[in-house]
C-alpha cells in the first residue's frame, strides 16, 4: 500500500521515470482520486454512515478485484491500439478448465490453474497473431472469437457451473479477505498486478514499445525500429492472462464458476479503462488510472444499494461516467493532434517513440 | 520474400469477386431448391405433413427455437424436446437458441431465423408483441406454431390467431405460478413485512413480468405494493453475492427474499450466512446445491417450472398437429412444482436423472 502511495505522488507530481517514459496523467490521477474521495463521502451521507464500514471496503474490493484485474490487461491493449471483447470469455475459460480438471481428473490446484492460464494466454496469442496477420479491426475478430469461445465453453460445460470445492491452501491463498485490513485478496492481487504492470510500462523497454505501438497508428514506432506486430501480439496474450488470472481469482473466492460468470466484464473493464484515462485511439494511458476507475465503479455499484437508490440507476450513472470520460479524453486528443499539447504530452510522443 | 503491394492488392481484389461470385451462385441455388420444393398455398402444413409422412414414410420437420443455449433451465427445455423428438419416430427436431442473452430481441431474431427456413411446426417462446410479426409470417406460409414456456402475453394479441395459439400453449400461467408460490410464502412471513425481487434482467418482459407477478401475488393477499421491493442484480453469482450481501445491510427490515434464478438463489443462500441471518427464501430453478440447501432450511421454497415436461409436450402438440392435423391440440400446464423439505428428495432423484432443472 505504502508502494502504491508513493507512486500514486509521484504520478501526481508529475516525476518523469527514469527513461523518461510519459507518466503524466497527473491531472487524470488527482481527478479520480478527488472523485473516489468525493463519491465516498456522498455515498456515506445518503446511506446514512454505513457506506464508510468493513462491510462495504469488502463488498467494494470484491467487486474492484476482478474487474480491475481485467481492466488492467485491457488498459495495455488499448494503449497499444486495440480491444479484446472476447475477455468476458477468457475470464470463464481459465477456472472452467481448472475446475473440470481438478473435479473431473483430480489433478492438484497448481496444475490444474496452470493449464486454465495457459489456455487464457494461447487464446489472446490465437487473437493476436488473427488481428496482425488478418489486419482486420481487432474489436470485430474478437467478437467472433467471443462467440466461439462461449460455443466451447458451453460443450464443455454442460452443467452451467463448475464448483471448487476441495479445500486447498491455494484456494485460501487466491480467495478470501486480508487478516490484517477489510480488504478482499482480489483487490490485494489488484494492486500487486498494477505495480508490476506500472514498472513494466514506466521502466522497461517493452512498454515503451507497447505506448509506441499505439501512438499515431504505430506509423514513428514502425519507423524507429520498434517490433509493433510482435508487442500486439504479446498485448493480446497478456491481456487474455490477466482475464484468465481475474476469473481464477474469482473461482477461488467465491467457490463457483459459471457460464454468465463475469457476463458484465467485457465492457465493464473498457468502462473503467477509459474512466482511468487511457485514451480510445490508442497510445496514452495508465494502469493506476484503471486501477481507481474500476474501485470507482464498484464504488457506485455498492453505495447505490446502500443509499437505497433504484439500482437501475447503476448503468445509467455508468454510462454517464463514461461519457463525461470519453469527451474529456477526446478534446484532449483533439488538442494533441492540433499541436496544442503541453510540452510534457509532446515529450511524451517524442521519447515514446524514440527509447527503443 | 518481398511481396509487391498492387499485386497483393490484385489478389485480394480477386478473392473479393471470387466470394462474391460463390455467393451469388449459393444463393441462386439456393432459391432454386426453394421453388422446386415450395408448398401449394392452399394446403395447410398439418394436410401436407400428414399427407407426405403416409405416402413416402418421409420424417416430419420442426424446429424449437430456445431462449438461452447452456443455461441450466434452457437445456432441460432442450433435452425434453430432443428427447421427445427420438420418442416420435417420424418426428425430426432442430434444436436452436441464442448462446448469449442480450434481451429479447436475440431471441426474435432466431425465431425469425427459424421461421425463415419454412419449416413444417416451430416451438417459440412467446416473450412479447414483438413475436407478433414473426408468429404472422409463419402462420401465413403455412408453418404450424406451437407456443412454449410463456404464451400468456399472446392473448393480447391484435392478429386473433395469435391470441387463440395462447390456448393451445404447453407452460406455465407465470401470473398463477408466483400466487401459488407467494400463497405458500406466506406462511413463512407475515402480511405486510418487508420483502425483496431481486431482479437479474430488469427491462426484459420475462423478468420484470415474474417481478410483477410476484408483487400483484403478495398484493391480493395482503400486501401493499411498496412493501415489496425490486433490486437489480446480475447473471454473475459472485457479483450477485455483493449484491445482495449490500442489499440486506442496508435494509435490516427485510423479512423475505425471492430470487428467480440460481444465479442470485445460490449467492443470496450465501449472503444470508456471512450476515447471519435467517431469513426465508424463494429461490427459481435447480443447481446442485439447491437440494441440501433447502434440506438444512437455507432455502424455504424452491419454484420448479418443470422445463422439461414444459418442451417434451409442446413437441408432442407439434406432432399431434403434423401427423394428424388436429386443429386445437390442448393447451398442457406441466405443474408448478414448489420443492420444500418435504419433497425434495424425489425431485432430487429427477435431477440426478437429467430431467429436472
Amino acid at each position: 500500500m505504502q508502494g502504491l502511495l508513493i507512486i500514486v505522488l509521484a504520478e501526481l507530481r508529475r516525476i518523469p521515470g527514469p527513461n523518461g517514459c510519459p507518466v503524466n496523467h497527473g491531472r487524470t490521477l488527482a481527478g479520480l482520486v478527488a472523485a473516489i474521495i468525493g463519491v465516498a463521502l456522498v455515498f456515506n451521507f445518503l446511506s446514512s454512515g454505513k457506506f464508510i464500514a468493513e462491510s462495504t471496503a469488502l463488498s467494494v474490493t470484491n467487486l474492484a478485484g476482478p474487474l480491475g484485474i481485467i481492466a488492467l490487461g485491457v488498459t495495455v491493449l488499448m494503449i497499444a491500439g486495440e480491444f479484446d471483447l472476447s475477455v468476458a470469455a477468457t475470464f470463464v475459460t481459465a477456472p472452467v478448465v481448472a475446475g473440470l480438471v481438478m473435479e473431473d481428473y483430480g489433478i492438484d490446484p497448481v496444475p490444474a490453474l496452470l493449464l486454465g492460464l495457459s489456455c487464457a494466454l494461447i487464446l489472446g496469442f490465437i487473437n493476436g497473431v488473427l488481428v496482425v496477420a488478418t489486419g482486420i479491426p481487432s474489436f470485430i475478430v474478437t467478437l467472433a472469437t467471443l462467440f466461439v469461445i462461449q460455443m466451447f465453453l458451453r460443450i464443455l460445460l454442460p452443467q452451467f457451473s463448475v464448483e471448487w470445492n476441495s479445500e486447498s491452501g491455494l484456494k485460501d491463498f487466491l480467495g478470501g479477505k486480508l487478516d490484517i485490513i477489510p480488504v478482499a485478496k482480489s483487490f490485494a492481487w489488484l494492486i500487486l498486478l498494477g505495480l508490476l504492470l506500472w514498472f513494466l510500462m514506466n521502466h522497461s523497454r517493452v512498454g515503451n514499445w507497447v505506448y509506441a505501438t499505439g501512438s499515431r497508428r504505430g506509423r514513428p514506432a514502425r519507423a524507429m525500429g520498434v517490433p509493433t506486430r510482435a508487442t500486439k501480439i504479446g498485448c493480446f496474450a497478456l491481456c487474455a492472462l490477466l482475464a484468465g488470472l481475474a476469473g481464477i481469482v474469482q473461482f477461488a473466492d467465491y467457490g463457483l464458476i459459471s457460464l454468465t460468470s463475469g457476463s458484465d466484464d467485457n465492457l465493464m473493464a473498457i468502462v473503467a479503462t477509459v474512466i482511468g484515462g487511457t485514451s480510445l485511439f490508442g497510445g496514452r494511458g495508465t494502469v493506476l488510472g484503471t486501477l481507481l476507475g474500476a474501485t470507482l465503479l464498484s464504488m457506485f455499484n455498492i453505495g447505490l444499494i446502500l443509499s437505497g437508490v433504484q439500482g437501475n440507476w447503476y448503468f445509467s450513472l455508468v454510462g454517464l461516467l463514461l461519457l463525461i470520460a470519453a469527451i474529456v479524453n477526446s478534446r484532449s486528443q483533439t488538442r494533441w493532434r492540433r499541436g496544442t499539447a503541453t510540452p510534457d504530452e509532446e515529450r511524451q510522443t517524442m521519447v515514446t517513440a524514440g527509447s527503443t | 520474400m518481398s511481396i509487391d503491394s498492387s499485386s497483393l492488392l490484385n489478389r485480394r481484389s480477386f478473392i473479393v469477386k471470387s466470394a462474391v461470385l460463390a455467393g451469388v451462385g449459393v444463393g441462386l441455388a439456393s432459391c432454386s431448391r426453394a421453388e422446386e420444393s415450395s408448398e401449394p398455398v392452399a394446403a395447410t402444413p398439418a394436410d401436407t405433413a400428414a399427407s407426405e409422412a403416409a405416402s413416402t414414410g418421409a420424417s416430419i420437420s420442426a424446429v424449437f427455437v430456445g431462449s438461452l443455449a447452456g443455461f441450466p433451465f434452457w437445456n432441460q427445455i432442450e433435452l425434453g424436446a430432443r428427447n421427445a423428438g427420438e420418442d416420435f419416430a417420424d418426428l425430426e427436431i432442430q434444436w436452436t437458441a441464442p448462446t448469449t442473452y442480450t434481451g429479447t430481441g436475440q431471441i426474435v431474431q432466431f425465431s425469425e431465423a427459424a421461421v425463415a427456413t419454412k419449416p413444417k411446426a416451430v416451438a417459440l417462446n412467446y416473450v412479447g408483441p414483438e413475436m407478433d410479426a414473426c408468429i404472422t409470417t409463419a402462420l401465413d406460409q403455412g408453418t404450424a406454431v406451437q407456443l412454449y414456456n410463456n404464451f400468456a402475453a399472446a392473448t393480447q394479441s391484435k392478429d386473433p390467431r395469435i391470441a387463440a395459439l395462447a390456448i393451445t400453449a404447453s407452460g406455465l400461467d407465470k401470473d398463477a405460478l408466483c400466487k401459488l408460490s407467494a400463497t405458500q410464502f406466506a406462511e413463512s412471513v407475515a402480511v405486510g413485512d418487508e420483502l425483496v425481487f431481486f431482479n437479474q434482467l430488469p427491462g426484459t418482459p420475462e423478468w420484470d413480468g415474474i417481478q410483477n407477478a410476484y408483487i400483484a401475488g403478495f398484493e391480493s393477499l395482503g400486501w401493499k405494493k411498496d412493501q415489496i421491493k425490486v433490486n437489480p442484480a446480475t447473471l454473475d453469482p459472485a457479483e450477485n453475492l455483493q449484491i445482495i450481501e449490500s442489499y440486506l445491510t442496508a435494509n435490516p427490515n427485510t423479512k423475505g427474499i425471492i430470487c428467480a434464478d440460481v444465479t442470485s438463489g445460490g449467492p443470496a443462500v450465501k449472503a444470508k450466512e456471512k450476515l447471519g441471518l435467517d431469513l426465508p427464501l424463494i429461490t427459481w430453478n435447480l443447481e446442485d446445491s439447491t437440494f441440501a440447501d433447502v434440506e438444512r432450511g437455507a432455502i424455504t421454497q424452491n419454484v420448479n417450472q418443470q422445463p422439461y415436461l414444459q418442451s417434451y409436450f409442446a413437441v408432442a402438440n407439434m406432432y399431434m398437429i403434423l401427423k394428424y392435423g388436429f386443429v386445437a391440440p390442448p393447451y398442457v400446464d406441466p405443474g408448478t412444482l414448489l420443492i420444500t423439505a418435504a419433497n425434495v428428495a424425489a425431485v432430487q432423484s429427477q435431477f440426478e436423472q437429467g430431467i429436472a432443472g
